[in-house]
């Protein structure tokens, strides 16, 4: 074989490209999960792409508890962003179950999870005693937030319901993979009115003012909370797919978008640019962008932590982790929480972008900041 | 280490592929269809390649069988530099290539790798497979309209794993290789070769159909297609193979055209 190889030089050379050819090709991007986090009395929930769900303390990252204690979710991917509301912690898992913990000690507080039997994606709402998600069976349910029996019989879209639920004014409002978002009264599960989008709906939709804002594809629309109908001259074009939840702040709503990685600050009233051009961060945007204090937060596939100014968009620091980033930030007391897939979830200060302190989430124990390349 | 290659796969290979797929999928209206005609596509497109290692593969097979082969093989046991030169020789003579059946086999495997990401990402049976899709998708608005497929083919939801019912899916799977692979191995008269000859034909459709079982069954459907068009292929190279010694009925059957032209073209220079 040696002979012949040196015999046909080109043929080793074809042999070697069509193996990196299959290396390259093998290496798709494995499923890890989006997970955000929330920050709830100086407490940080978060979903970790290990398949555990931590509670940490904001101040100096020590670990309360984690859950699973024993051996993580299987599958580990966890995508549904931890809804804290009276001391329980709800969320979904692609294990195909609905989680409600105890949020002092991460304790079950159902006898056992609901079973949903497909994944579930969607972050939770909850309100009044009743806990709201969406799941890949393309079903939006409510359960009784304190024995997690069900409310109201499951509403069934036309597709998959990944995007985090909105509640406002007793209006549940669920946007589904079939390119529709829905308004269901939250107490009986009845639609009030639909809107087609004209794409997949992956983000969240953004509720001020009467007004809903929804992203279909490249197109941001503000509807009519009552309505559905359309309040904006047409939706504004972004440049590419927007499955960041737009974030609305003093009148003005953000957003980012994947494949182009541009970050959007629009008038929530009109839907025209407030800034002469979009931040440009160096790779897709997922993460939601987080405005405190005048500042805006967001984390990109380029593996960085971004902060800009809201008003004007120009980039004030960024910070580099191991990873790619498509969870969305969580900010409290002026400090950025970010959760990456280089498995360390990163408190930063959020005026200059300094390590408070790192968490690796495989072992649960704080890791010593490196320096950040120059 | 790769990653300057990614731009020239996704340029040439993966994005054509993604759009093809998904193109098929918009004119036909069903994804289980759309994975059916997109694997004979690409089958179609590798179908020479394979054809050249098959009759690489017989003419190596057929040389190693031949009494001068056996022969060279006895008188030098004991001499494994001699031996060496003489099976080069002996290849030489027969104009035969030992690499001939392993590069074109080579080949078209980065092209089915292709046809396998393709199938997956445009299936979005994992979010972050869906998400990523924006970055390979042409500015066509009728393909981005099409996000997500519907994935439900004959009661089955392509996008999920197998439960149920749909356990058939990797059984036909496991079936299905394992017909191929005992089509391909051919009999031998050393006890070790047949050896794991055998075991190979059993071991490898296990492996299959056991990883098919973690697979969404979209992916399946790809694997059963892809080998009952294999099968069909081996069937007219070369017949049946090994497959008549595990189903007796079989050797009723006349030899075909291929395995008879291989016989002959034993031990000859071409």
């Amino acid at each position: 074989m040696l002979i012949s190889l040196r015999a046909r030089p080109a043929s080793a050379v074809v042999a070697l490209l069509a193996a990196a050819f299959l290396l390259v090709g093998c290496g798709s991007v494995p499923p890890t999960g989006w997970a955000g986090a929330r920050v709830v009395d100086q407490v940080i929930y978060f979903g970790s792409e290990t398949g555990r769900v931590f509670a940490i303390n904001a101040a100096d990252g020590a670990v309360k508890w984690q859950f699973p204690a024993d051996k993580p979710l299987s599958p580990t991917s966890l995508y549904s962003t931890p809804f804290v509301a009276d001391n329980v912690v709800y969320f979904g898992a692609y294990d195909r179950n609905f989680y409600a913990l105890d949020a002092a000690t991460g304790t079950s507080k159902w006898p056992q999870p609901f079973a949903v039997g497909e994944p579930v994606v969607s972050s939770p709402a909850v309100s009044g005693g009743v806990v709201y998600f969406g799941a890949n069976d393309k079903k939006v349910y409510a359960l009784d937030a304190a024995s997690g029996a069900k409310k109201w019989e499951p509403f069934l879209t036309g597709g998959e319901v990944w995007a985090d639920l909105t509640l406002a004014d007793g209006v549940l409002y669920a946007a589904s993979l079939d390119h529709k978002l829905y308004a269901l009264d939250a107490a009986i599960g009845t639609k009030k009115w639909d809107f087609d989008a004209g794409g997949m709906i992956a983000a969240k939709p953004a509720v001020a003012n009467g007004v809903v804002y929804v992203a279909g594809l490249s197109n941001v629309y503000a509807l009519d909370a009552a309505t559905g109908k359309p309040k904006w001259d047409q939706p504004f074009q972004a440049s590419s797919w927007v499955w960041s939840n737009p974030t609305l702040a003093n009148g003005i709503l953000y957003f980012g978008t994947l494949n182009t990685g541009d970050v959007y600050a629009l008038d929530a009233a009109t839907g025209k640019p407030k800034w002469n051009a979009p931040f440009k961060a160096g790779g897709p945007v997922r993460s939601a962008v987080v405005v405190d204090n005048g500042m805006a937060y967001f984390g990109s596939d380029d593996f960085k932590v971004y902060a800009i100014d809201a008003a004007t968009g120009a980039g004030k620091w960024t910070y580099p982790t191991g990873n790619r980033i498509i969870a969305s930030p969580a900010v409290a007391n002026g400090v950025v929480f970010v959760p990456s897939f280089d498995r360390v979830f990163y408190a930063l200060d959020g005026a200059d972008g300094k390590v408070k302190w790192m968490l690796d989430t495989n072992s649960g124990k704080l890791v010593t900041p490196t320096p950040p390349p120059k | 280490m790769f990653d300057f290659l990614a731009p020239v796969w996704n340029t040439f290979i993966f994005n054509p592929m993604v759009n093809i797929l998904l193109l098929i999928y918009v004119v036909i209206g069903n994804f289980g269809i759309a994975i059916i005609l997109f694997t004979l596509l690409i089958r179609a497109f590798t179908l020479p390649f394979y054809g050249q290692q098959q009759k690489a593969m017989k003419k190596q097979q057929a040389l190693m069988a031949s009494k001068e082969w056996q022969e060279m093989q006895k008188k030098y046991a004991k001499d494994k530099e001699k031996l060496s030169q003489e099976q080069m020789r002996l290849y030489r003579e027969a104009g035969v290539n030992p690499l001939g059946g392993c590069l074109p086999a080579l080949i078209p495997w980065p092209i089915m790798i292709g046809l396998y990401q393709s199938i997956t990402m445009v299936m979005g049976a994992q979010p972050e497979q869906l998400m990523d899709l924006s970055k390979h998708l042409y500015a066509l608005p009728q393909l981005i309209a099409a996000v997500p497929v519907q994935s439900f083919f004959l009661g089955l939801n392509l996008a999920s794993t197998p439960g149920g019912i749909s356990y058939i899916v990797p059984a036909l799977v496991l079936a299905s290789t394992w017909v191929q692979q005992k089509m391909m191995t051919v009999p031998n008269a050393d006890p070790q070769t047949a050896q794991m000859n055998q075991s190979m034909s059993l071991m490898m459709p296990l492996f299959i159909g056991y990883i098919s079982l973690s697979f969404p069954i979209g992916l399946s459907l790809y694997w059963i297609v892809f080998n009952i068009v294999g099968i069909i292929q081996q069937y007219f190279t070369s017949g049946w193979g090994s497959l008549p010694a595990s189903i007796p009925f079989l050797n009723a059957a006349p030899a075909t055209a291929g395995a008879d032209k291989g016989k002959k073209n034993v031990g000859k220079k071409s």
